[in-house]
């Protein structure tokens, strides 16, 4: 995560988070597709994670305001958060983000929020003992389990992926102990 | 990433590992000692017992020099005491008891010999017994009901491992005492 090299990072970096910007700024406009033209205060605007954190932490002039105000992105919702609650294993993430994990905690690093701390933890564990089933079954993960696995996210994709790797290297093993005889 | 290299050991080289074992043999030719880079294997006298690496051992039961007596674990008998034990607990059963003032560990442990602890799983259960199944099943009594019983052991201490991800917190932890070096 950390590596500076890490692609994951990067395109976890380029996640959209919404701001709203509570300072004029002129000829700033072409971040919200208005080219050459200015950016009123109390405008919301999408910006990446990488510089919506930047923004949100600079402070200016002598009333120490912030050049804008973060929100929790659409990826952690009430919305998205009651579905999870709900049942975490029918959740596509892939199409809430592609590294929603990394994502959210990147998040709730600036962001005070147990509950959702609390509900990401328990999806994370109900989905990793799921993606376990999954990976193990030797018939191949593809079949009832395909949409499920569509929806994963980036690192689960990872964890299945190991997972079901070493599954079939240690089949591969035992299979081939048998035929040396 | 960007590298197709697995993560952690792959089966064979964890098998390769466990090939350090030492194993009690009954030769059936003598040999004199041979000075190996691990160190001289010992010499074998025919009706006499030896404790040798794994792998030689394979290789000389492969070539018919050489009969393995295989560790007491690996009996049906013990088998399944560890397997009544696994059943009736959520935990993993414990693996043997080390000798007092043990300084190394697996597989520099004599924990597959004909004098190690019956009844407990040692680190390389599942690579040494399934070799052994494999190379010498003639010399294993009953090798095709020790073959079921690692298998339903392999499952119900997966199924534990599986059910050991919902446990899983900050601050909370599983326990995987006497898990071996083969899990994956």
């Amino acid at each position: 995560m950390s590596s500076y090299y890490n692609v994951d990072a990067i395109l976890t970096d380029a996640q959209k988070v919404p701001c709203t910007f509570t300072l004029d700024l002129p000829n700033m406009g072409f971040l919200d597709e208005n080219a050459g033209g200015d950016i009123k205060a109390q405008t919301a605007i999408s910006l990446p994670l990488w510089l919506s954190t930047l923004l949100a932490v600079q402070r200016l002039g002598p009333s120490q305001t912030p050049l804008c105000t973060l929100d929790l992105p659409p990826s952690v919702s009430q919305r998205v958060l009651n579905a999870l609650k709900a049942d975490p294993r029918t959740v596509d993430l892939r199409s809430l983000a592609g590294n929603f994990y990394e994502g959210a905690a990147r998040c709730l690093e600036l962001f005070e929020e147990e509950e959702i701390v609390d509900v990401l933890s328990e999806t994370f564990k109900r989905r990793a003992a799921e993606i376990a089933d999954h990976a193990y079954n030797p018939r191949g993960a593809l079949g009832e389990g395909a949409d499920f696995l569509r929806g994963l996210d980036e690192m689960e994709r990872q964890l299945f992926r190991a997972a079901h790797d070493s599954s079939k290297a240690m089949r591969l093993w035992m299979g081939e102990l048998k035929k040396k005889n | 990433m960007a590298l197709p290299l697995p993560a952690g050991l792959t089966p064979p080289e964890t098998a390769f590992l466990c090939e350090m074992e030492l194993v009690t043999i009954i030769p059936r030719q003598r040999l004199e000692k041979l000075n190996l880079l691990g160190g001289p294997t010992p010499p074998f006298a025919p009706p006499h017992r030896t404790a040798t690496p794994l792998w030689l051992a394979l290789l000389l039961k492969r070539q018919r020099r050489a009969n393995i007596l295989p560790p007491p674990w690996l009996s049906p008998r013990s088998l399944s005491s560890v397997l009544d034990l696994e059943k009736s607990t959520a935990s993993f059963s414990p693996p043997p008891a080390l000798p007092p003032h043990t300084t190394t560990s697996p597989p520099f442990l004599p924990s597959a010999t004909a004098g190690a602890p019956p009844d407990a799983l040692p680190y390389h259960w599942l690579e040494l017994g399934e070799m052994l199944l494999e190379a010498a099943s003639d010399d294993i009594p009953e090798p095709d009901n020790v073959r079921r019983l690692m298998r339903d052991l392999r499952e119900v201490r997966m199924a534990k491992m599986r059910a050991g991800v919902g446990v899983l917190e900050g601050g909370r932890e599983v326990n995987l005492n006497g898990v071996g070096g083969g899990w994956r």
